[in-house]
């Protein structure tokens, strides 16, 4: 297959989406996708270009329990979701060998941080743990100076342990120092001039031992993705 | 149905596991995406499976919309349609659905032809409307059946009784064209 043609390229994205991307081509352009951030960009445009078609569909009153049947599945997948059991608060260590953290992006920036005022939205990035529970939700303000991180959910942290939050520059190997993670509230963090430029980047968070000057690299790293997204609240 | 923002917001909170807010978000959209499921996998009862199972990965996976990307109503609806075409991918739905007789006079009219009467959609849903209808009749029929049954190549070619190779010739000039007309838009 001729990945290197546009044309190609451009209909098996299509095609993928349509879903008439089957077998093995199917297989191996899922393959290839994951290694291309650039094919990935166009199939989430064909994404766009295709599912817009959904728009056209007739309403249809959906049955009148299904709403109900809905509630109660998300009450049995969410329950405790305040309180961490043995198996979440273990499998936070879990997800730190497997470096299994996500990042993920909202946008409901003055629900995370009533207290903050609403005159700077700026970028919200969520991070996640394994079981999507939010941790940490990160603010940054338009001209890049700070960063206002709250913590969202609960975390079991080990004494004796903190975690760092960690900036890596489009195409860098290396990661910049941008300051601890609150255990628990809300915490500001100035950013150095020098990596303003380097925003938007990848977010990365490492464990530290909790009095360990500031390292210059990080112990254990948890690898973490997701882009920075332009906030609603800019809207007037 | 609520404004692309409202719905963005919605999202948002339910990321935040706003239980008001999925309430509101279920409220806005589930009849037009009951509409969607229902439309590809012809019965009620399966399509109502599907817009629970829909809803429950909505709320588990709100956090990775992104606006940028797609609609609040696109990536739902992505959502829905996927896991409908997924159900009628595994059973016999479809084997059943494909043996009525009247559904096979639907599939062999499916277009986008219907919806042109629509009023009240937004730009893109417009230019779509435009661009699909710069197709030929064979084209706009092949991505549709794609789109809204999940029929591969070769149930495409049985379907409008044309060669195979004909078929993905339909499909894959037909969304070149699309392209084409969508990004001169």
């Amino acid at each position: 297959m001729k990945y290197r043609d546009s044309s190609i390229v451009d209909l098996l994205c299509a095609e993928h989406v349509l879903g008439t991307l089957a077998g093995a081509a199917r297989r191996r352009f899922e393959r290839l996708i994951e290694q291309r951030p650039d094919l990935r960009r166009r199939r989430e445009e064909w994404d766009l270009r295709l599912n817009a078609m959904a728009v056209e569909s007739v309403e249809v009153v959906a049955p009148p329990g299904a709403w109900a049947k809905v509630l109660s599945r998300i009450d049995g997948s969410s329950s405790g979701s305040n309180e961490p059991g043995l198996t979440q608060r273990l499998s936070f260590w879990r997800g730190l060998t497997l470096a299994s953290w996500s990042a993920a992006i909202v946008m409901a920036i003055l629900l995370v941080m009533p207290g903050q005022a609403p005159d700077a939205p700026g970028y919200v990035v969520m991070l996640r743990d394994e079981h999507q529970t939010p941790i940490w939700v990160i603010k940054m303000a338009p001209d890049a100076a700070q960063l206002l991180v709250n913590k969202a959910g609960q975390m079991d942290m080990p004494a004796g342990k903190r975690c760092d939050l960690w900036l890596q520059p489009p195409g860098s190997e290396n990661p910049y120092r941008l300051g601890s993670l609150p255990d628990q509230g809300q915490m500001t963090i100035a950013v150095p001039e020098n990596l303003k430029a380097m925003i938007p980047g990848q977010f990365l968070v490492s464990i530290e031992d909790a009095d360990a000057p500031d390292p210059r690299h990080p112990d254990t790293l948890i690898h973490m993705q997701g882009e920075w997204l332009a906030p609603l609240a800019n809207r007037t | 149905m609520a404004s692309p923002e409202e719905l963005a917001i919605l999202l948002a909170r339910c990321a935040l596991k706003d239980r008001q807010a999925f309430e509101r978000l279920y409220r806005h959209t589930s009849a037009k995406l009951f509409g969607l499921i229902l439309r590809i996998v012809k019965n009620e009862e399966l399509a109502s499976d599907v817009l629970q199972d829909g809803f429950v990965r909505i709320w588990n996976h709100a956090a990775d919309f992104d606006p940028r990307k797609a609609s609040a109503f696109t990536w739902m609806g992505s959502i829905m349609r996927n896991r409908a075409i997924d159900l009628i991918r595994r059973g016999h739905t479809r084997k059943s659905s494909l043996s009525n007789s009247d559904d096979l006079e639907w599939l062999a009219d499916e277009s986008v032809a219907p919806f042109l009467d629509e009023v009240d959609r937004a730009e893109s849903d417009r230019a779509l409307q435009r661009c699909l209808g710069t197709l030929s009749h064979d084209q706009r029929q092949a991505i549709s059946l794609a789109y809204f049954r999940g029929l591969t190549h070769e149930e495409l070619a049985r379907h409008l009784n044309a060669p195979l190779g004909t078929v993905k010739s339909w499909l894959r000039r037909g969304l070149l064209r699309l392209r084409d007309c969508l990004e001169s838009e």
